[in-house]
C-alpha cells in the first residue's frame, strides 16, 4: 500500500515543477510579453498602466506565488489577444482535445493490440510480415499529411465527409448525433495511426518476449488450453502494453498540433498554435500547464494500475 | 492396444508398463537445417519405478522427457515411433486429449522453478487452477487441496505462502512450490527435467529427499534428467545413459556406477570430481558431442573413443547384454 501512497504524493513536487516551468516560459521566451497586448509605439504611461494590470511590474517570486494561487482557484489569467477568461478557453478547448483523443487511442488501441496479439502469437509468419510492415508504414507516414491526403479524398473528391470543425455551427457543444460524428471520424482516423503502429510493435515483441517465457510451457505442461494459457499472456503483457497506450494517451493531448490544425479541430492544439502564432503568452502557459498535469495525472494511473496488474512492480 | 478413451483409467487391469517407447526417432527442422535430436530410442518403465536418463547437453534427454507430454513445439518438431503412457498413444493423441492428459496422467517439473511460475499471479492460485482445469472443483476447494500439497512438501507457514507471489520464494522453495503443483492431481509419473540444477548444494539434496519420499509415499514413477552423475546416483533404480539422441547403455544403478561398459559412461565416470583427485586435472572427455544434423554412419561417439575401430566408424553398434539387466550398444565391450 506504502507504494500508492508513495506514488501519489510523488504528484506533488512534479505538478509544481511543471508550473514552476510553464511561469518561466513566458520570462525565457525571446522578446516582450507586452509586445502583444500594446502595440510598439504605445505612450509609456500606458505600457506602464496595462503591466501594472497584468502585474508584469512585480518581482519575479512574487508573480510566480500570485499565479500559483490563482492557478490552484481555477483561474489561468486573461488572454493577451482577446481578453478572454484562459481558463474558459481552455477547458473548452481540453474538451474537443480528450474527445478526439478518446476517439482515436479507440482505434488505434484496440487495432494495435489486436494485430500486436496476432503478429506475436504467429511470429515469422506472412501475417506476422504484414502486420509489422502496416506497422512501420503507419509510424511513419507523416500524419498531417496523411490528413490532407483523406481531406482530398472524402471531403473534395469524394464528399462524403467534412473536412473541418467540430460539428455543425460554431457553439461549441458536442452530442453524440451522426452530424456530429462525421465532423470526428477523418481526425480521429488520422490521429490513430502513429499510436496503432506503436502499440502494434509494442505488443507484437511483448507477446512473442511473454511467449518464450519458461512457464508458459509450464503452463502447457498442467494441461491449460489455448484459451487460459492466452489468458495468462494476456496479463503478462498487459502492464507493459499500458504503459505505452498512456504515454500514448499523453502524446496525442498534447501533440495533435497539426491534426487539429489540418482539421481546424477547436482542441487545445489549435488554441496553441494560434497562441503561438498571436504570442499570447497567458493562453500558452494555460495550456501548457493544463496538458502538462493532465499528463502527470495520467502517468500516476498508468502507474498505478501496472502496479496492480505486476505485483513486481510493488517491490522496487 | 486400447482405446485411449477407456484406457489408463482402472489400475487393477492395467498390467501393463506405465511407459512404453519404441523406436522413437525426433527431429527439429529449421530453415536452414534437419537435427537429429532423438535417433530410435526404446525405452520402457515399470510403475513405482524411478529412472534417470544421464547424458550431456545435447545428448537429446530433455527432448525424450518433452515428448512424453508431447510438449515439442508441433510445426518444428517431427515425430516418429512409438510412445506409449499408461496404455495410451501419446503420439496420437488430440489436442482436447492432451491437454487433459498432460497435469494429470503425467507432470512435470522444471530446472528453473523460479521461471516456471506465471510471475504476475499467486503460486497458490496457479495450482488451484490446475486442480480445477481437471477435476473440475470449485476455485476455494482448489486452494484448500493447494494447502494440502503445500503441507504435504513441507512448505513452512504453508498458508501465507499460498498468497505469495513466484518472486516471494527462495530458490528451494518454489521448486517444493513446483513439486506441489506437478503432485497436485496426483498423476501416475513425473518427469523431472534436472530439477536440481538451479538449485544449491543443500538445497539439491533436500529436494531430491523430498522426490524420493513422495514417491514413495504416492507410487509414482518419476522419470529423471539429469547430467550428473552425483544425482542419478542418488535418486534412480535404474540409469540409461544418452549419447547424440540414442541410448548407449542401460543398467541398474549399481552397474551403471560401478560397472560402466560402455566407453562413454566410463568416461562420465572418470571425469567426476572426488576428493582423492585433489590437485589433479580432471579427466576430461576429448572432443566436442557431434553435430546433430550431420550424424555419422557409424557410432557417434567413435571420434572421441578411446577404443575406437574400423567397424566403430562404419556400422551403428547394436545392444549387447552385459548382464541380465545390464546392456551396452558397443561393438569394443571386451577391449
Amino acid at each position: 500500500m506504502s507504494y500508492f501512497l508513495k506514488r501519489i504524493l510523488y504528484v506533488i513536487p512534479v505538478t509544481l515543477a511543471v508550473g514552476l516551468f510553464c511561469f518561466s516560459l513566458v520570462h525565457l521566451s525571446p522578446g516582450d510579453p507586452m509586445d502583444a497586448v500594446v502595440s510598439a509605439d504605445a505612450p509609456s504611461e500606458v505600457v506602464q498602466m496595462v503591466q501594472r494590470a497584468y502585474g508584469f511590474d512585480r518581482p519575479l517570486p512574487e508573480q510566480f506565488g500570485r499565479w500559483v494561487l490563482r492557478a490552484v482557484q481555477g483561474d489561468l489569467g486573461l488572454s493577451a489577444a482577446n481578453g478572454r477568461s484562459v481558463a474558459t478557453e481552455v477547458f473548452s478547448a481540453l474538451k474537443n482535445t480528450l474527445l478526439l483523443t478518446v476517439a482515436a487511442s479507440l482505434i488505434g488501441f484496440t487495432l494495435g493490440c489486436l494485430f500486436g496479439t496476432l503478429a506475436g502469437y504467429w511470429q515469422g509468419s506472412l501475417l506476422d510480415r504484414l502486420v509489422t510492415g502496416l506497422a512501420v508504414g503507419s509510424v511513419s507516414i507523416p500524419h498531417y499529411w496523411l490528413g490532407m491526403l483523406l481531406v482530398i479524398v472524402f471531403s473534395v473528391e469524394l464528399n462524403w465527409l467534412p473536412s473541418s470543425g467540430a460539428g455543425p455551427g460554431s457553439s461549441g457543444d458536442w452530442a453524440f448525433e451522426w452530424a456530429y460524428l462525421r465532423h470526428l471520424i477523418l481526425p480521429a482516423i488520422t490521429l490513430s495511426v502513429i499510436p496503432m503502429g506503436l502499440v502494434t510493435r509494442t505488443v507484437r515483441a511483448v507477446v512473442a518476449e511473454v511467449l518464450a517465457n519458461e512457464f508458459v510451457e509450464a503452463l502447457r505442461a498442467k494441461g491449460l488450453a489455448g484459451t487460459r494459457v492466452f489468458l495468462h499472456v494476456v496479463k503478462n503483457v498487459a502492464p507493459t502494453a499500458l504503459a505505452v497506450m498512456g504515454l500514448e494517451l499523453g502524446y496525442l493531448i498534447g501533440g495533435s498540433i497539426l491534426v487539429e490544425t489540418v482539421f481546424s479541430w477547436p482542441g487545445t492544439g489549435l488554441l496553441l498554435n494560434n497562441a503561438i502564432f498571436q504570442r499570447d503568452l497567458p493562453v500558452l502557459q494555460g495550456t501548457i500547464l493544463v496538458l502538462a498535469i493532465f499528463f502527470v495525472m495520467l502517468n500516476l494511473i498508468v502507474d498505478l494500475l501496472q502496479a496492480q496488474l505486476d505485483p513486481r512492480i510493488k517491490r522496487g | 492396444m486400447n482405446h485411449p478413451a477407456v484406457a489408463g483409467r482402472d489400475e487393477a487391469n492395467a498390467p501393463q508398463r506405465l511407459v512404453d517407447i519404441a523406436d522413437l526417432h525426433v527431429g527439429f527442422q529449421s530453415p536452414e537445417r534437419y537435427v537429429h535430436a532423438v535417433n530410435g530410442v526404446d525405452l520402457t518403465l515399470e510403475r513405482g519405478e524411478i529412472l534417470t536418463i544421464l547424458g550431456e547437453s545435447g545428448s537429446g534427454k530433455s527432448v525424450t522427457l518433452r515428448t512424453l507430454m508431447r510438449l515439442l513445439p508441433e510445426k518444428r518438431a517431427h515425430l516418429r515411433g512409438r510412445v506409449n503412457v499408461d496404455g495410451r498413444d501419446v503420439l496420437a493423441m488430440s489436442r482436447r486429449e492432451l491437454s487433459r492428459y498432460r497435469g494429470r496422467s503425467v507432470a512435470m517439473i522444471f530446472q528453473e522453478p523460479m521461471l516456471s511460475f506465471d510471475p504476475v499471479f499467486r503460486i497458490g492460485d496457479q495450482i488451484a487452477e490446475t486442480v480445477r482445469r481437471h477435476e473440475g472443483v470449485s476455485h476455494a476447494q482448489g486452494l484448500a487441496r493447494a494447502l494440502e500439497l503445500f503441507e504435504m512438501v513441507r512448505i513452512p507457514s504453508a498458508k501465507r505462502r499460498l498468497g505469495n507471489y513466484p518472486h516471494e520464494l527462495s530458490g528451494g522453495m518454489s521448486q517444493r512450490a513446483m513439486i506441489a503443483l506437478a503432485l497436485s492431481c496426483r498423476p501416475k509419473l513425473l518427469l523431472a527435467d534436472e530439477p536440481t540444477t538451479a538449485l544449491d548444494a543443500t538445497v539439491q539434496i533436500q529436494i531430491l529427499l523430498l522426490l524420493k519420499e513422495l514417491q514413495r509415499e504416492l507410487g509414482m514413477s518419476i522419470i529423471f534428467v539429469t547430467h550428473d552423475v552425483g544425482v542419478a546416483n542418488e535418486v534412480s533404480d535404474r540409469i540409461v545413459v544418452m549419447y547424440a539422441g540414442r541410448i548407449v547403455e542401460s543398467g541398474s544403478v549399481g552397474e551403471i556406477i560401478g560397472r560402466p561398459s560402455h566407453p562413454y559412461t566410463i568416461g562420465l565416470m572418470a571425469s567426476r570430481a572426488s576428493g582423492e583427485q585433489r590437485g589433479q586435472r580432471l579427466n576430461a572427455i576429448p572432443g566436442a558431442p557431434p553435430d546433430l544434423s550431420l550424424l555419422p554412419s557409424g557410432c557417434a561417439f567413435a571420434p572421441r573413443c578411446p577404443r575406437a575401430v574400423d567397424t566403430c566408424r562404419e556400422t551403428l553398434p547394436a545392444a549387447r547384454e552385459v548382464s541380465v539387466s545390464h546392456w551396452a550398444a558397443c561393438h569394443r565391450l571386451e577391449a
